[in-house]
């Protein structure tokens, strides 16, 4: 009796004909041997390994100057803010269009060099070029006249250039890590480096920004911002560039994947056949309403409540910096406890900050008026939330690591450009209400932004202990509901050990019998016959 | 540029098909499992270089009670020099200045502008040998500062090359030491040659250069005796092995292919393949399929495609 054509809806919940999870076992485990030892071995250099940190390094350089580009646009190269928002809003458009537009070509690509490699090699320079350029418009238009159609002319130009190189490269840069080894401690140790490459790169950025432009603004200094802005950017472009590159030229993908790539119709449905990302996606569909608010409470509370920029050094820099290396030297322990069952893990770390945060909203909002013992709960509670960052960072990598991998898994294919834009079209059906909860939550706060920022500059405390709750403790509500996925996570133990294995088989099937390969000989066969 | 694996064609670098132009076969899938084993071998002997680098300066800053003491101690010559030798106060008609015979005395008249006034105090009509003593005086002191900064210094660098480095900060903390016993003689010269300078200047002895001495002496101590211990870093088996043979490798004595896989074998190695094993009896696979498994990892080690080896072999036997 001929098998029955599985229903439509059956079809896009269940693995894919030739995945790993339907392939037969017999043919599988002809490549046993080899895939069980790739899942073991390490492969990857401590050389490899620094090209990703390098490349973050350089990349948080240019976040850090980045997140001054509002300021500069509007109060150093002289342009209305009205432009400002215009262009942002025409290339937001363009963000949107292009983004599934890049997913779909990465996706398709296979070249001997991989699939990311090629694009890191040459998309780095014009990028990082268009954002430089943004920063030297202040000095190629040197004049106070911020209607100039010049400017308006000249910064959709460049932003434009740099959001379309932003979307090529962005997309293989995040992916490449992923694609270098399939050994899940090289993966732990390489994200691990990186991670402090990205927070050291950051740090030494607002360590030399922001007292830069103190001292600027006091007149101790007397730099042109528009001459300081253009350096930074030209030296962290500089930087961004030189690190990028050397990731194309340093790493290698070691990931096989399948020759031909489906398409792209195919597989932005793929998240329907991985139960776990699925779960993920409903879950922060659920809250992606929420929003904070909108503003910067941290700068508030740093300007209003630290008192300025050596208040939150001493309260927030030096207690984050110390506990950050030090949450490092808790890896190993982590990995000994949670090692085997990190959802365990994930869901222990979540339980710790939702008590840590509950801490620091209460104790902070009872001595909000009082300046010392606020710095003092903040820092103290900083230092405790940093404390638990590398070892919540590095299990929360593995998972998501682990569901991208559980894709492969059941479809075969890897479709990192396009798994998004099922779910990102989703998301975005929010944003009206999103907006709506924005514009409430901010007058629900009573903030008056009119008054500036400086030392309890609201008067009104109750006002401050609204924004604190924000800060701290509101993003713990909708992470009750973004925890409640990981109580249903079974990819541990013996079933996840079961999965890799059977994912490096068909990786070592794949290398050891090429279907085009085999096509070939049965075309010839057929022929011969 | 690279050559195909199956047919030797050279790939250019627009060849930037997964499949070789010549023969079709896909590169990336041919050479899968030599680069593996290769990639696995490179692994294995770098990371081990950089575990004995990382023990070494581990040892070599916190080896042994020696080591700790250098690195905790090493800048109190230069917190010494904070008290110093003597100060001074200058008053004259049109003006005065003050200073001291220390760090920061030191500091303040190469910072603060008193150097070409206390240069100038040469033409003062002062009776007897007191400047000269003044002079002699600061001049020893700027070589107790420049010596407990190249203490302090050479004792943070002491992890690079320990013995070498601790009898180089020995000798530095020797001549410190004589400076300051020198300083110490010389300041109650100096002391009495300037309480005779007529109203001019007001002298106070400090005992500066006894502290100067004493952690000059303390430190050069510390130091000759962890030039005589040895630092013994306790490696990870197999490491160091690997560590040698990774730079016979970097140099070209040895070639990578000529190694087998794991290139040293350990207890952590051997558990590694004990879990291996229990996995692929799990699966079901056979002890015969799986030590053929094995024969053709050796031949992927060696950088050579079991398949081909197959079917070399099968020519070979058929004539």
């Amino acid at each position: 009796m001929a098998e029955q054509e599985p229903g439509v809806i059956k079809k896009l919940f269940t693995a894919e004909d030739n995945s790993a999870a339907k392939i037969d076992k017999e043919k599988l485990d002809r490549h046993a041997a080899l895939a069980t030892r790739v899942f073991h071995t390490p492969v990857l250099t401590l050389k490899e390994m620094m090209f990703p940190a390098v490349s973050d390094f350089a990349n948080r350089f240019i976040s850090a100057v980045n997140s001054y580009q509002k300021t500069y646009l509007v109060m150093v190269f002289r342009l209305d803010m009205v432009y400002v928002a215009g262009i942002s809003a025409l290339i937001s458009i363009w963000d949107v269009l292009n983004d599934p537009l890049m997913g779909i070509v990465y996706d398709r690509t296979r070249t001997r060099y991989g699939k990311a490699r090629p694009y890191l090699l040459a998309t780095p320079i014009p990028y990082y070029v268009s954002l430089a350029l943004t920063y030297l418009g202040a000095i190629f238009f040197n004049n106070a006249n911020t209607s100039d159609p010049r400017k308006v002319l000249y910064l959709f130009i460049v932003m434009f250039l740099q959001e379309t190189f932003a979307t090529i490269y962005n997309l293989p840069k995040g992916n490449l890590p992923i694609l270098m080894t399939p050994h899940p401690n090289d993966r732990i140790v390489m994200g691990l480096i990186k991670n402090y490459a990205d927070f050291i790169g950051g740090q030494i950025m607002y360590a030399t920004f922001i007292p830069f432009m103190d001292l600027n603004n006091h007149g101790i200094i007397n730099i042109p911002m528009s001459y300081f802005f253009a350096f930074m950017a030209v030296f962290a472009a500089t930087i961004a560039i030189v690190g990028n590159i050397g990731l194309a030229l340093g790493t290698r993908e070691r990931i096989m994947l399948q020759p031909k790539p489906v398409h792209f119709t195919k597989s932005m449905f793929y998240i329907l056949k991985n139960k776990y990302a699925l779960r993920n996606f409903i879950a922060s569909f659920a809250v992606s309403w929420f929003e904070k608010g909108g503003y910067d409470w941290d700068v508030v509370r740093q300007m209003d409540l630290f008192g300025g920029w050596i208040g939150t050094t001493i309260t927030e820099g030096i207690p984050t910096m110390t506990g950050e290396f030090a949450s490092a030297a808790l890896v190993p322990l982590t990995m000994k406890i949670f090692g085997g069952n990190k959802r365990n893990g994930q869901i222990f770390f979540f339980s710790l900050d939702f008590v840590r945060a509950l801490a620091q909203y209460l104790l902070g909002a009872a001595v909000i008026n009082k300046r010392l013992l606020f710095c003092i709960v903040w820092g103290v509670l900083k230092l405790v939330n940093s404390m638990d960052n590398a070892p919540s960072r590095v299990i929360g990598d593995e998972l998501n690591r682990e569901i991208a991998d559980y894709t492969e898994y059941v479809t075969g294919e890897r479709p990192d450009g396009t798994a998004g834009i099922l779910t990102g079209f989703i998301t975005r059906l929010t944003a009206p209400l999103k907006a709506i909860f924005t514009v409430a939550v901010f007058k629900w706060t009573g903030y008056n932004a009119s008054l500036g920022m400086g030392s309890y500059r609201q008067g009104n405390f109750t006002v401050y202990k609204r924004l604190y709750f924000l800060e701290t403790f509101s993003s713990c509500l909708p992470g009750l509901v973004s925890i409640l996925p990981w109580f249903f996570y079974d990819l541990v133990g013996e079933k996840r050990e079961a999965m890799y294995v059977a994912l490096n088989e068909r990786r070592a099937l794949l290398t050891k019998e090429p279907p085009e390969e085999l096509s070939m000989i049965e075309a010839t066969l057929d022929a011969e016959l | 540029m690279a050559d195909c694996p199956n047919c030797n064609y050279h790939l250019k670098i627009t060849d930037w098909k997964p499949n070789c132009p010549k023969c079709g076969v896909n590169v990336l899938y041919a050479e899968f499992e030599p680069r593996f084993y290769l990639d696995a071998k490179k692994a294995e002997l770098s990371i081990a270089s950089v575990r004995v680098w990382a023990k070494q300066l581990v040892a070599g800053l916190w080896g042994n009670i020696w080591a700790k003491l250098r690195i905790c101690l090493c800048f109190l010559p230069a917190a010494a020099l904070l008290l110093p030798a003597l100060t001074a106060e200058i008053e004259l008609p049109y003006g005065g200045t003050s200073f001291s015979a220390g760090l920061l005395g030191i500091v303040n008249i190469i910072t603060g502008g008193q150097l070409n006034f206390l240069l100038a105090f040469n033409e003062f009509p002062i009776p007897g040998n007191a400047v000269t003593f003044l002079y002699a005086l600061l001049g020893l002191t700027v070589v107790a500062v420049l010596l407990a900064v190249l203490t302090l210094f050479g004792s943070l660098f002491s992890f690079t090359k320990s013995k070498r480095a601790s009898w180089t900060v020995f000798v530095f903390c020797c001549l410190g030491f004589l400076a300051s016993a020198a300083a110490f003689g010389l300041s109650f010269f100096t002391n009495k040659e300037l309480l005779a300078a007529p109203g001019l200047i007001s002298v106070q002895l400090q005992y500066g250069p006894i502290l100067w001495a004493a952690m000059f002496g303390g430190l050069g101590f510390i130091h000759f005796m962890a030039a005589h211990q040895e630092l013994e870093p306790v490696y990870k088996e197999g490491d160091y092995e690997r560590s040698r043979i990774w730079k016979e490798v970097k140099t070209g004595k040895t070639d990578i292919y000529s190694l087998p896989y794991p290139v040293v074998e350990t207890a952590e190695t051997r558990e590694r393949e004990e879990k291996i094993n229990e996995e692929l009896i799990a699966l079901g696979i056979s002890p015969a399929l799986a030590a053929e498994a094995k024969a053709e990892e050796a031949l992927a080690a060696a950088g050579i495609d079991p398949d081909h080896a197959e079917i070399a072999k099968e020519d070979t036997d058929n004539g």
